[in-house]
């Protein structure tokens, strides 16, 4: 006699499947990739490319003896918009970042166990970075 | 009949690769992981360069000033290209999840991965003052 297992004869509950339960950090991290797109670009050229026409020069008061300046961060540091932008860059940009490396390790194939210590793990990561980002910002405020 | 489902589920990694030549799609992967996994490292570096503001601003330009060196500039430059990559990959990625050009998959990739290539010469051009 064939011996049907069916779902409600099971008396633990079935955890939820590894796609029910990404649901959300795979939309997340589309969502925040368009939004990383738009926000490293304005990173990239203001901060990166910006700065090389300012070499040996002053501006804002601030002699650039050097590509980037702490006083010239602090400068623009002044600005909310900045702030905002910096912000948003450095959250937006932690949980890509440690998201897509959670996903990597649960396309390894892990054990429910080892998926919940690596999602324990990067969140931990995830928060002290974005604390010390924050702090990282706040200290441009002192000058 | 003790297991209704399997405890550890296959390894997408190794299922890509097992007995299949790499295509496009499977390259386009590849290099999308490896590019992720750098700027993260990369982003870890970065912040705690910039994170040198929290000791003193003497602390923040030193270590600003040491990393205009021609060697860091030129991996900055390819830090560029690796993020156009990234960031031009990833938009091909989305625009699949909606249905839209899939059956454009490889020029996109070629198209993604030329202006990667043209952003880090670009950025090379830009910042030949410092090199």
């Amino acid at each position: 006699m064939a011996v049907v297992l069916r779902r409600e004869n099971i008396a633990t509950p079935r955890r939820s499947s590894l796609v029910e339960r990404n649901v959300w950090p795979w939309i997340l991290q589309r969502i925040t990739g368009v939004v990383l797109v738009v926000l490293m670009a304005i990173h990239i050229i203001v901060n990166h490319f910006g700065n090389l026409d300012k070499v040996g020069k002053t501006i804002n008061g601030v002699n650039h003896t050097d590509l980037i300046m702490f006083n010239d961060v602090a400068y623009r540091l002044g600005m909310a918009f900045w702030w905002v932008i910096d912000v948003a860059l450095l959250a937006f940009v932690l949980f890509h970042g440690f998201n897509g490396i959670r996903n990597i390790a649960l396309d390894m194939g892990l054990t429910d166990r080892a998926e919940k210590a690596v999602t324990a793990v990067l969140t931990v990561v995830g928060v002290i970075g974005f604390g010390f980002g924050i702090a990282a910002l706040i200290a441009f405020r002192k000058y | 009949m003790a297991r209704v489902t399997a405890k550890r589920l296959p390894s997408v990694q190794y299922s890509h690769f097992r007995g299949r030549a790499i295509g496009v799609g499977t390259a386009a992967w590849i290099l999308h992981r490896i590019s992720g996994i750098l700027l993260t490292i990369y982003l870890m570096m970065h912040i705690v360069v910039i994170g040198q503001s929290v000791r003193s601003k003497e602390a923040f330009d030193a270590a600003l000033h040491f990393v205009q060196k021609p060697p860091f500039v030129v991996l900055d430059c390819a830090l560029a290209g690796t993020v156009a990559y990234h960031a031009l990959n990833g938009l091909r990625l989305i625009s699949f999840d909606l249905g839209w050009g899939i059956r454009a998959q490889k020029l996109l990739f070629g198209i993604s991965l030329i202006l990667a290539v043209a952003t880090f010469v670009v950025s090379l051009v830009a910042a030949r003052s410092l090199l």
